[in-house]
């Protein structure tokens, strides 16, 4: 097991594009890290530079602490999950998970060592001397595992795994992938562009766009502090609303309510007049249902309902908005950028089932502006982000997988954007939190480049 | 209820399909299906015969088929030995796809020709392996990445003495303008372990004596050698002083022999401060033989085949000549080789296998197997004698014309049992043939 770490690595290919910018990011031992993004936005020739399947432009990759630039694959010590996991249907599971051992030309007494202590891990003793075809679905996933496992990789590395599998497969899947890293603690790169996946998965998740590293944090870090609108508008589902704020007498005003504009951002915009506000649709609620005592921490005011969806667990209300030229300029632009399908001229509103609001209707709502992101709509910046709020200490558990200890110290404030900095944030927000990494996160609060993206100093 | 259908052969047959429902749902006899066998796979592959032809439909999720689609028109238009993609239809509605090919004529699974051969007989799972290595060097040398290279997603056609490898799932395949030798190695590495799987597979399910499987393994693992072997001399830049410049000639015959052309020689000095000078051959398609006889003859065959006709043609023109005692033009040696000596032999041969397989190859198989009778008789044994060696099917062993078995139906083989396996063997021991030279 080992660290990989990046120093500027960049991939430029023959017609001068960098595919990859300056990256710089530190896994550590045992850390499960998602490498996220858009087509195109450079994660998969990250993903292959560490594997030894592109060449390094420029920079280094160490993995375990020995830079790796010019070796061949197979002596990185990497295991590709699930690159090639054809079962053989006349083979045991034995045989099945062994025998590429037999080919390396690792002894008989090794492979049986190795073999039955895979098969531990993945609960498959029992059926180790059975067919691939007496297994069930999810079993024969892990068999594939065990053919990695075997190896005794430093690390782990998925590549999109699970985009040709059908959806019930690909649930099954992750379920099964997490469970692994958790239980054997092995160094994880994994490649997706299904934010689903990297938010249950990952210790921390790379946010990546047009070769750019935009963020790094845990997946509850990303979701409540996005450093940028870019990261505020790839992370969550449905996604978050973005709307017009016009700066006025020292109010924000949006399309249906004002409140008073935050000292901290009043200190941060000069005299721009106009920003962009963002709003996660749970952060809104049906006035009529919110309790008593957090009543006051709100805002209500009147809207008027396109459509309602109702799902049984959960409720949508569709209610559409006029926003100023520039500001539909601006989420065109990140629409198109972000391959998303959804309407940004109307808000999602996520209301409780048992709301009674219904389509065509007036309905009053309620809004925590507190918990109201602004975004300067030139630079992309958050500027009501709460470096301070991040993966709280009260939600942090304790350390199963020991990768705390050895994770990277925070960054220093003087170095390179969020990239660079933090090490593994509380994954409070992933499903099995058990075993992640305690330690706080220090997201860099420097400022982004003016091009929108943070581009590394 | 979307669809988004679009097909490159818009026969009647084919837009006739009910492309609306779930591939697993369709059935006969409203949809003519047919079953072939295929290995196992993670997607649903069915087989439809319309217009007089086959095709191979695979059900898979829209975004991966939509990539896979791209990547084989991308292969076909490089005119690397791949299947051809002839359609791809997304049902929105099933948030699945279809991936329409056309099969391959004549072309067939690793586990048929094994399960047909003795497994005493390692020259036939060379020849898979060269395959193998060949079609990789072939994908490599034009950009391709294939990324699960296995003996199950191939499918392999006899070509004169040695088989044609064709690639037939491109699903993780990646096309680059030049791959590193980092893609190169992986590639590789997968291509080993998928034959290891794949033999010790088939052994275990024929039931194999399990000694067998060490040589197994390291059969699978000597395809990296034939790959590297053949890789390097495409790829060699020796280097020589002007005064031995006679030596290209050698190099080029080399890349001909292995079926390459030549596109282009330079040579260079390459700064080393000596006189020497770097000479580097640009190959170009694996065609040379197949280039030779179309233009002599107009017939479009494999370049096995064509290696082996072209040489039986020069022959004749030689035997011509010293009959008649003047120069016999090209054009005029084809013609008469084509009407006297070609489409006779190819309609002999072809009877007596039975009317199975390609008219082309069985003509191939006659040259071989009366080659292999003579050197062992130590005369020659003429065409009655390997003809009917061939319509009993009792060609030498690891005669590439023992895998015309493969083409067979599968109804006009005896079974292969224990005691016709001995047969087998008992035959081969009975004669000492080397057949090391052959291929």
């Amino acid at each position: 097991m080992a660290p990989i770490t990046m120093n500027h690595i960049t991939k430029v290919y023959g017609d001068g594009y960098p595919a990859v910018n300056d990256v710089s990011l530190e896994i550590a031992d045992g850390e499960f890290m998602i490498l996220v993004g858009p087509s195109g936005c450079g994660k998969s020739t990250l993903l292959r530079m560490i594997v030894g399947l592109e060449d390094i432009s420029s920079g280094d990759m160490l993995i375990g602490g020995e830079r790796v630039n010019e070796k061949a694959p197979r002596d990185r010590n990497l295991s590709m999950v699930f690159q090639n996991y054809a079962l053989y249907p006349h083979l045991t599971v034995y045989e099945n998970i062994a025998f590429p051992l037999r080919l390396k030309g690792v002894s008989d007494d090794e492979i049986k060592r190795r073999v039955e202590e895979a098969a531990t891990t993945l609960e498959l003793t029992e059926h180790l001397q059975r067919k691939p075809s007496q297994l069930s679905g999810g079993q024969r996933q892990r068999v594939a595992m065990g053919r990695a496992i075997v190896r005794q990789a430093s690390a782990f590395l998925f590549d999109e795994p699970l985009s040709n599998l059908d959806a019930k497969l690909r649930g099954q899947m992750r379920t099964e992938i997490l469970r692994l890293q958790r239980r054997l603690d092995t160094t994880t790169v994994y490649v997706t562009h299904d934010q689903t996946e990297a938010m249950t998965l990952g210790d921390r998740v790379a946010v990546m766009r047009k070769g750019v590293l935009q963020q790094v944090a845990s997946p509850r870090e990303l979701y409540e502090q996005p450093l940028n609108l870019f990261v505020a508008g790839f992370i969550g589902s449905p996604p978050m609303n973005f709307l017009p704020a016009a700066i006025e007498d020292n109010q924000v005003k949006l399309p249906f309510l004002s409140y008073p504009l935050p000292r901290e951002v009043a200190a941060q915009i000069g005299d721009s007049d106009l920003l962009i506000a963002g709003i996660r649709p749970e952060h809104f609620a049906d006035s009529s249902l919110v309790d008593e005592h957090k009543r006051d921490r709100g805002t209500t005011f009147e809207v008027k309902v396109d459509v309602t969806e109702w799902l049984g667990s959960q409720q949508y209300a569709y209610v559409p908005f006029e926003a100023p030229e520039e500001i539909n300029r601006h989420l065109a632009e990140l629409q198109q950028e972000l391959d998303g399908e959804q309407m940004r001229t109307q808000m999602i509103v996520s209301l409780d089932p048992a709301s009674r609001i219904r389509d065509g209707a007036k309905a009053e709502l309620w809004l925590d502006p507190s918990r109201v992101h602004l975004f300067d709509p030139r630079t992309g910046k958050n500027l009501t982000r709460d470096a301070k709020a991040e993966a709280p200490a009260a939600t942090a558990t304790s350390s199963a997988s020991g990768s705390a200890s050895s994770a990277p110290a925070p960054a220093p404030a003087s170095s390179s954007a969020a990239a660079s900095s933090t090490a593994p944030a509380s994954s409070a927000a992933a499903p099995a939190p058990a075993s992640a990494p305690a330690s706080g996160s220090a997201g860099s609060a420097e400022p982004p480049a003016p091009d929108g993206s943070l581009r590394p100093t | 209820m979307g669809l988004d259908l679009r097909l490159r052969d818009a026969s009647p047959g084919l837009l006739a399909l009910p492309w609306l429902s779930p591939l697993a749902e369709w059935s006969a006899p409203e949809v003519p299906l047919r079953e072939l066998p295929v290995g196992p796979s993670r997607h649903l592959v069915r087989f439809v015969k319309t217009d007089g032809r086959l095709w191979a439909l695979k059900e898979l999720p829209p975004r991966v088929a939509m990539k896979e689609y791209a990547a084989l028109r991308e292969i076909e238009a490089k005119s690397l030995p791949a299947v051809r993609p002839a359609g791809l239809v997304i049902q929105p509605h099933e948030d699945t796809a279809i991936l329409v090919t056309r099969y391959l004529e004549r072309s067939w699974q690793y586990r048929r020709l094994l399960m047909r051969i003795s497994p005493d007989r390692p020259r036939h799972r060379e020849r898979l392996l060269d395959a193998m290595a060949s079609l990789l060097v072939d994908l490599h040398r034009n950009g391709v990445f294939w990324g699960d290279c296995s003996l199950a997603n191939t499918l392999f056609s006899r070509d004169g003495q040695v088989l044609q490898a064709w690639l037939v799932d491109a699903e993780t395949s990646e096309i680059h303008r030049e791959l590193t030798d980092g893609q190169r190695q992986l590639d590789m590495d997968v291509l080993v372990e998928n034959v290891a799987g794949g033999l010790l597979d088939l052994a275990m399910g024929l039931k194999h004596p399990p000694e067998m499987f060490d040589g197994l393994i390291k059969e699978a693992a000597s395809v990296a050698t034939r790959y590297e072997a053949l890789w390097d001399v495409l790829h060699a830049e020796p280097r020589f002083s002007f005064d031995d410049r006679y030596q290209i000639e050698g190099q080029i015959r080399q890349l001909h022999d292995l079926g390459f052309a030549v596109d282009e020689v330079t040579l260079q000095s390459d700064g080393a401060g000596d006189e020497k000078l770097r000479l580097k051959l640009c190959v170009a398609a694996r065609r040379f033989h197949a280039t030779q006889l179309r233009e002599l003859t107009g017939l479009d065959v494999g370049e096995g085949q064509a290696k082996i006709l072209v040489a039986d043609l020069f022959a004749y023109q030689g035997h011509l000549k010293q009959e008649s005692k003047t120069c016999i033009p090209d054009s005029v040696a084809a013609q008469r080789w084509m009407d006297e000596v070609l489409r006779p032999g190819m309609a002999r041969a072809h009877e007596a296998l039975g009317g199975q397989g390609d008219p082309v190859q069985a003509y191939c198989d006659l040259l071989e197997v009366r080659w292999l009778l003579s050197e062992k008789a130590g005369h020659d044994v003429g065409d009655s004698t390997a003809l009917e060696s061939l319509a009993e099917r009792s060609v030498p062993p690891d005669s590439a014309a023992q895998m015309a078995v493969a083409e067979a139906a599968t109804n006009q083989l005896p079974a292969l049992t224990r005691e016709l396996l001995d047969q087998l063997s008992a035959v081969v021991d009975g004669g000492d043939l080397d057949l090391g030279g052959l291929d």
